[in-house]
C-alpha cells in the first residue's frame, strides 16, 4: 500500500536523522582526539592513559559499581518478590518511592546526604562506603524497574506456589526457583546500575571528592584540548559496551519470554 | 470395614475466609472429608469459592474460620512447604528453567536424597504419566497436555498426603481433555492418592469422582456420590447445576394422589405432597426421562390421559446420537431427549406433540428457595 511505504521512508528518514544528530559529535571528537597538528596521532591518548591516576581512579570506580550492583541486588530482589507475593497492597507505595530519586537532582542529594552523614554518628563523608549507599539509592529505579519487567514475564505467583507445595521455604524458592527465571531482568538491571554508579561525577565531587578520586572526578581534571576529547572517547567506548551487553540481554530476556508464552 | 478405613484422611471443618474489601464471603462454612485413596471433587460455578477452598488446604490461603485436618492431624497453622501437599495448577505451573526430568526431581531434590535414588523415581513417574522419552526436553517443547502430565509427576514425586488438582484439564482441548482425565483417575486409583479435584465441569465430576461436593456462592449444597447428585439433588442449584434439567411450576390439585396441574395438562405423582391443595410447587425432570407418546384420542379429557402433557416443537437440537427437542407446552418450554435411532422419525419444528413424565422420574423441588435453577 502506498500510504504504508510513506510511513515506512519517513520512519527511515527519521532513523537517518537520529542517528546523524547521535553520531556526528562522536566522530568529530574522536577526530580531534586523535589529531595532533592536523595529522593523525595516538599520542594524545596514550598520555592519558599513561597518567598515573588513569589506571587507580577506574579501579576505584570499578569497585564502586560493582559493590553498588551487589548491595542494589540483594536489596531490591527479596523486597520486591516479597512484596509482589505477599502484600500487593504496599506495591504502589514502594513504587513510589523508588521513583523517588529520579526527581530528585544530584546536587540536592547530596547536601541531604552531607547533612545526615557528614557528622557523628556516621562521619561517612570523604568514605566511598557513603558513595555506594547513595548510588543504590540513585540506581534505585533502574533496578527496580528491571526485576519488576522481568517478574512480570513469568507467572511467578504459580512458580511460588508450585514450589512451595513441592517443600521449598522462601529463600530456596528465590534461588532456585526466582532468580534463574528473572535473569535477564537481573542482567539488564546490574548492567544499568553498574553504568550509573561508574560514571556519576555529582555525588562523588561533593560528597569525597580529591579524598578518594573516582574515574568522572579524573576525568574533570584533564585539561582542555585534544587528551579531554580522549576522555570523551573512552567514556562513550565504555557507554557503548554496556549498553551492548543490555541489548544483549534483553534480546535474551524477550526471548525466554516469548517461549514462556507459549506454555 | 473398618473403624480406621471409614475415618477422614483430610477433613475440613467450617471453613471460612472473606477476602479484604469483598461484600460477600468467598467461602462460607464448608465442611467434608476425603476418605484415604478417594478422589472427591469440588464442583460449581465461577467465583463459588473452589481455588479458595482448595487454596486453603494447600496452605497458600489463611482461613478466618475453620480447620484443615489431614490423617486427624490440624495443619491449619502449618505454612504449605510443610504439609506435603502436591498442587496441579491449571496454567501447570512447571519451571521453564528446568528439563522435564529436574521439573520433576525438584521436590526429591530439596529433600536431598541421594542422586541414583532421585534418578530411579523421576524414571518411574514419567513412565508412569507415559513421558518417559521427553525427559530431557524444556518445558515449552512440550504441548498442554504433557506439560500437564509433567506437572502431575513433579506433584506425585514427594508422595503427597493428599493430591489437590485445580481445574488441571480447563486449558486443553476436548479430545485431551477426555484423554488426560481418565489417566489422571487411573494414575489417582493406581497409587491410592488421596485427591481433591476441582473443576466446574459436571460431566469431568461425575466421570470422575468417588464423591462430588456440590458449592454455591461460597457454601457446601450437597454432598454425595455422582449418582446421587445426580438422580437425587437435594436442592433446586444442585438439580439445575448437574445435568440438564426441565423445571415446571405446578398447582398442587390433590395432596394424597400427588396430582398436580401442569402447563397444558397434569402430572399425578402416585405420592402424598404434604402441601394445601392450591400450593405452587416447582418440578424438575431431567430431558433423558422424558419422551414422546402416541396422541390420546381427540375428546379424551386431560383426566384420562395422566402424565400427558400436549405441545408444539419449538426447536430441534441434533447433536449426533442423541437429539435434544424443545417443546412448547402453555406457558412452560420442556426439552425433550430422544435418541436418534435409525427408523425413527424425529419430530419436525411446528409439529403437535405429546410428552409422556415418567411420575417416578419427578423430582419435587423444595417450596420456596432463593437459588434459582434454571
Ligand atoms: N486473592 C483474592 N483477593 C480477593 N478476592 C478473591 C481472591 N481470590 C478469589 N477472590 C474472590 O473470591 C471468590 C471465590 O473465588 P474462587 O477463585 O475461589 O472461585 P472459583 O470457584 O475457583 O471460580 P473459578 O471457577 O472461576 O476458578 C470470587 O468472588 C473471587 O473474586
Ligand atoms: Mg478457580
Amino acid at each position: 500500500m502506498s500510504t504504508g511505504s510513506r510511513v515506512r521512508s519517513w520512519q527511515y528518514l527519521v532513523l537517518a536523522l537520529a542517528v546523524l544528530y547521535l553520531a556526528v559529535p562522536v566522530l568529530a571528537t574522536l577526530r580531534f582526539a586523535l589529531t595532533v597538528g592536523g595529522s593523525f596521532s595516538l599520542k594524545p591518548l596514550a598520555t592519558l592513559v599513561g597518567r598515573p591516576e588513569f589506571a587507580s581512579s577506574m579501579g576505584r570506580s570499578a569497585l564502586l559499581a560493582v559493590l553498588t550492583v551487589v548491595v542494589a541486588l540483594v536489596v531490591t530482589l527479596p523486597t520486591l518478590v516479597y512484596a509482589t507475593l505477599r502484600l500487593p497492597r504496599i506495591r504502589p507505595l514502594l513504587e513510589t518511592v523508588t521513583l523517588l530519586p529520579f526527581v530528585v537532582p544530584g546536587v540536592i542529594l547530596s547536601l541531604g546526604l552531607f547533612g545526615l552523614y557528614g557528622g557523628p554518628p556516621f562521619s561517612l563523608t570523604g568514605t566511598p562506603t557513603i558513595l555506594v549507599c547513595s548510588y543504590v539509592v540513585i540506581a534505585m529505579p533502574l533496578m527496580y524497574r528491571s526485576l519488576d519487567n522481568a517478574l512480570g514475564a513469568i507467572d511467578a505467583r504459580r512458580l511460588c506456589e508450585a514450589a512451595e507445595s513441592l517443600g521449598a521455604g522462601f529463600g530456596s524458592t528465590l534461588v532456585r526457583v526466582l532468580l534463574p527465571n528473572l535473569l535477564p531482568g537481573v542482567v539488564v538491571g546490574s548492567l544499568l546500575t553498574f553504568a550509573t554508579a561508574f560514571g556519576e561525577f555529582t555525588l562523588a565531587n561533593l560528597l569525597v571528592g580529591a579524598a578518594w578520586k573516582t574515574f568522572p572526578v579524573f576525568m574533570r581534571e584533564i585539561p582542555d584540548g585534544h587528551e579531554q576529547s580522549g576522555v570523551a572517547v573512552i567514556s562513550f567506548a565504555l557507554t557503548w559496551v554496556v549498553s551492548a551487553a543490555v541489548l544483549w540481554a534483553t534480546g535474551r530476556g524477550a526471548a525466554t519470554t516469548v517461549t514462556g508464552a507459549t506454555r | 470395614m473398618t473403624r480406621a478405613e471409614d475415618a477422614f484422611h483430610l477433613e475440613v471443618e467450617g471453613l471460612g475466609k472473606r477476602f479484604p474489601g469483598a461484600a460477600e464471603a468467598a467461602v462460607d462454612d464448608v465442611s467434608f472429608g476425603v476418605r484415604r485413596g478417594e478422589l472427591v471433587t469440588l464442583l460449581g460455578p465461577s467465583g463459588c469459592g473452589k481455588s479458595t477452598t482448595l487454596r486453603i488446604i494447600a496452605g497458600f490461603e489463611a482461613p478466618d474460620r475453620g480447620r484443615v485436618l489431614v490423617g486427624a492431624e490440624d495443619v491449619t497453622p502449618v505454612p504449605a512447604n510443610r504439609r506435603g501437599v502436591g498442587m496441579v495448577f491449571q496454567s501447570y505451573a512447571l519451571f521453564p528453567n528446568l528439563s522435564v526430568r529436574e521439573n520433576v526431581a525438584f521436590g526429591l531434590r530439596l529433600r536431598r536424597q541421594p542422586d541414583d535414588e532421585i534418578r530411579r523415581r523421576v524414571d518411574e513417574l514419567l513412565a508412569l504419566v507415559r513421558l518417559g522419552d521427553l525427559g530431557d526436553r524444556p518445558p515449552h517443547q512440550l504441548s498442554g497436555g504433557q506439560q500437564q502430565r509433567v506437572a502431575l509427576a513433579r506433584a506425585l514425586a514427594i508422595e503427597p498426603q493428599v493430591l489437590l488438582l485445580d481445574e488441571p484439564l480447563a486449558a486443553l482441548d476436548a479430545v485431551v481433555r477426555q484423554e488426560l482425565r481418565v489417566e489422571i483417575r487411573r494414575i489417582q486409583a493406581r497409587l491410592g492418592t488421596t485427591t481433591v479435584y476441582v473443576t466446574h465441569d459436571q460431566e469431568e465430576a461425575l466421570s470422575l469422582s468417588d464423591r462430588v461436593v456440590v458449592m454455591n456462592r461460597g457454601h457446601v449444597e450437597q454432598v454425595g456420590s455422582p449418582e446421587e447428585i445426580y438422580g437425587a439433588p437435594r436442592t433446586a442449584f444442585v438439580a439445575g447445576f448437574v445435568g440438564r434439567l426441565n423445571v415446571l411450576t405446578a398447582t398442587l390439585i390433590d395432596g394424597p394422589t400427588g396430582t398436580l396441574k401442569v402447563a397444558s395438562g397434569s402430572v399425578t405423582l402416585g405420592r402424598p405432597l404434604h402441601h394445601a391443595p392450591g400450593t405452587a410447587v416447582r418440578l424438575a425432570v431431567r430431558p433423558e426421562n422424558l419422551a414422546f407418546a402416541p396422541a390420546p384420542s381427540s375428546g379424551t379429557p386431560a383426566a384420562e390421559a395422566p402424565s400427558r402433557l400436549m405441545g408444539v416443537v419449538d426447536e430441534v437440537e441434533f447433536l449426533g446420537a442423541v437429539v435434544l427437542v424443545h417443546v412448547k407446552a402453555g406457558d412452560a418450554r420442556l426439552t425433550v431427549q430422544a435418541l436418534n435411532a435409525p427408523g425413527t422419525a424425529l419430530p419436525r419444528v411446528g409439529e403437535k406433540v405429546t410428552v409422556h413424565v415418567p411420575p417416578e422420574a419427578v423430582l419435587v423441588l423444595p417450596v420456596a428457595t432463593e437459588t434459582d435453577a434454571t
